[in-house]
């Protein structure tokens, strides 16, 4: 037989080899290319066990990230997969899930409905769906004040890059009622695990000989440390590694391709930020102006005042310090801040310094931007609310959307984005 | 080629080159398409393949023949493990034959929908390509040179995913 083998065998091929090879394999031909970069592609790859023996445990410190380790939680691993929460921010907060054999990660700013830390407790879950390999990342969030809000649960899922009200169909078919338990039940063996220990402890999982690896929390402190019991000798081995409460995941490792089909270190923004982005550019299309009048740079730099005009280029890849609060921009302003006021330079927590003169710089903007420059601005009159909507809802797709989130957000949570 | 036992149907299946080959229908059956051509009623007493050469034809009946013999997971659930083991050894051997055999038996096992054998060559297709690099496999699969990237493209799509080149 002189013919080739049709693609879609030869894909049959591809979908065989390892993650890494697949990635290779996206230069041998257009048709390759093409068809390894669909998402029906990556869920005909499927999730092959790597190593079955090979347990993920809370993997924080081998991820090769800027991000500030301080305010990373994982979240879950699933089809290959590891999710992880990052921020305490709450403009900033993001979900961002990353496949450990194609190296590769993407986030999701997580909504919020208002920007107040305090008015609702949040939980985050990672799944992949089955049936086209779709990673979705869920928030429950349940009010303080249950009279004013109410409990709402989003779903972010990678195809759509959207969140989404839960739909009707992800319900179960009858209500459950998930008691408070001391028991549990693995699979179809039912026991009760009696280990002798003074300290309250969390079952996470079982290692590869049934033993149980227990959280278990440190007398002294609020780290919990990651031990195994071992059943047969009645002894505890810690496994050396500590975190958060609740912060545990134990699964077997498995490979997949999933988020092959993604730009890496892609962060999905929400529109209410692509609105505040274009609300922030058009404050400086209509500011700038202003300020540039009354410094008189225009006459110092011989720039016509009609022919002159404002550009934003997208300033990704731009060198910034690691760290949550490690840029040192918002440190000058904090210095030239103090030595003003004749308040000293040491502080005594740097971040909850950081945190405050943000919070106090952000709520000076938004007093004073809308009665000083929208109102000598060339565009005064009109809403700028309608403008955006249209302009943002209607004609922008998706990823340009997200590109120009990013070039807004140059501060850590995106350009430490790894 | 004939088979042992001689009280069942038998199918006659012709090669490329004009060679024939009597099997049981058992046998014939291992093919999704001649499955179908049979309940369907419209296949004659002998069937032409005429995109399929003698020499890949026989191997593929070799392998038909096996696996028809052997007993099937679903009629039995706890078959015993030596069937397996037997089966998984012939597979391993099977495969060892040269590459554009491998290519052909593929291509004939994907015409003739032999599921177990399709996965069975993409299986050893695969281990075989798995160190080469993009260059070696368009050579060894014989890729259409109208379907290669420009310089550019390959240099992007490398790019995207440098460290899997290291």
């Amino acid at each position: 037989m002189s013919d080739n083998i049709l693609v879609e065998v030869q894909m049959d091929i591809v979908r065989r080899l390892p993650g890494k090879r697949i990635l290779q394999c996206r230069s041998v031909s257009k048709s390759w290319k093409a068809r390894i970069d669909t998402l029906h592609f990556t869920a005909r790859c499927g999730v092959s066990p790597a190593n079955t023996s090979t347990l993920v445990y809370a993997i924080v410190k081998e991820l090769p990230t800027n991000f500030s380790y301080f305010d990373l939680k994982p979240i879950g691993y699933s089809h290959g997969v590891l999710c992880f929460s990052y921020g305490p921010i709450v403009s900033d907060y993001m979900g961002f899930v990353w496949n450990l054999s194609i190296r590769r990660s993407c986030g999701t700013f997580v909504p919020y409905f208002t920007q107040s830390e305090e008015y609702e407790k949040r939980l985050l879950a990672i799944g992949v769906r089955p049936h086209n390999h779709d990673p979705i990342i869920l928030k429950i969030s349940y009010p303080f004040n249950p009279q004013q809000h109410q409990w709402s649960v989003l779903l972010f899922t990678f195809s759509s890059r959207e969140w989404n009200h839960l739909q009707t169909e992800f319900f179960p078919r009858q209500s459950i009622r998930l008691k408070k338990a001391s028991q549990c039940v693995v699979a179809s063996f039912q026991c009760m695990l009696n280990i002798p220990t003074p300290c309250q402890l969390k079952l996470i999982g079982f290692d590869g000989n049934n033993d149980p690896i227990l959280e278990v929390q440190n007398p002294e402190g609020w780290v919990t440390t990651l031990g195994v019991y071992k059943i047969a000798f009645g002894t505890f081995h810690n496994l050396g590694i500590e975190g958060d409460a609740g912060s545990f995941f134990i699964s077997p490792y498995c490979e997949s391709i999933i988020l092959q089909t993604h730009v890496d270190r892609m962060a999905y923004g929400l529109v209410n930020q692509i609105l505040w982005w274009f609300l922030i550019m058009m404050v400086i299309y209509a500011g700038l102006p202003i300020v540039l009048e009354q410094a008189k740079v225009f006459e110092k730099k011989c720039i016509d005042r009609e022919k002159y005009g404002i550009t934003f280029k997208d300033a990704r890849n731009i060198p910034a310090q690691g760290g949550l609060f490690g840029d040192c921009g918002i440190w000058v302003c904090i210095f030239l801040y103090r030595l003003s006021h004749g308040k000293r330079f040491a502080v005594e927590n740097p971040v909850q310094a950081a945190l405050a003169y943000r919070e106090h710089m952000a709520n000076f903007f938004f007093k004073h931007w809308e009665s000083s420059w929208y109102a000598d601005s060339k565009i005064a009159g009109e809403n700028p609310f309608l403008l955006l909507e249209e302009e943002v809802l209607n004609n922008l797709p998706c990823i340009q959307i997200a590109g120009i989130i990013l070039a807004g957000h140059t501060d850590n949570a995106c350009s430490n984005f790894s | 080629m004939s088979t042992s036992s001689s009280s069942s149907k038998k199918i006659v299946l012709k090669s490329a080159d004009n060679e024939t080959f009597e099997i049981d229908e058992i046998v014939a059956l291992e093919s999704q398409a001649i499955k179908n051509m049979i309940e369907d009623e419209c296949a004659d007493n002998v069937i032409p393949l005429g995109n399929i050469d003698s020499k890949t034809l026989s191997k593929i009946i070799e392998y038909c023949k096996k696996h028809a013999e052997s007993p099937k997971k679903d009629d039995n659930a706890d078959i015993d493990e030596k069937a397996v083991e037997d089966l998984k050894s012939f597979d391993a051997e099977f495969a060892k034959v040269d590459m554009p055999l491998i290519q052909d038996i593929l291509m004939a096992a994907n015409f003739l929908n032999i599921d177990n054998l399709i996965g069975l060559m993409c299986r050893t297709i695969a281990d075989r390509i798995k160190g080469k690099t993009p260059e070696e496999i368009r050579k060894i699969l014989n890729i259409n040179k109208n379907d290669l990237l420009s310089p550019e493209q390959e240099a992007k799509a490398r790019e995207e995913n440098s460290w899997a080149f290291d």
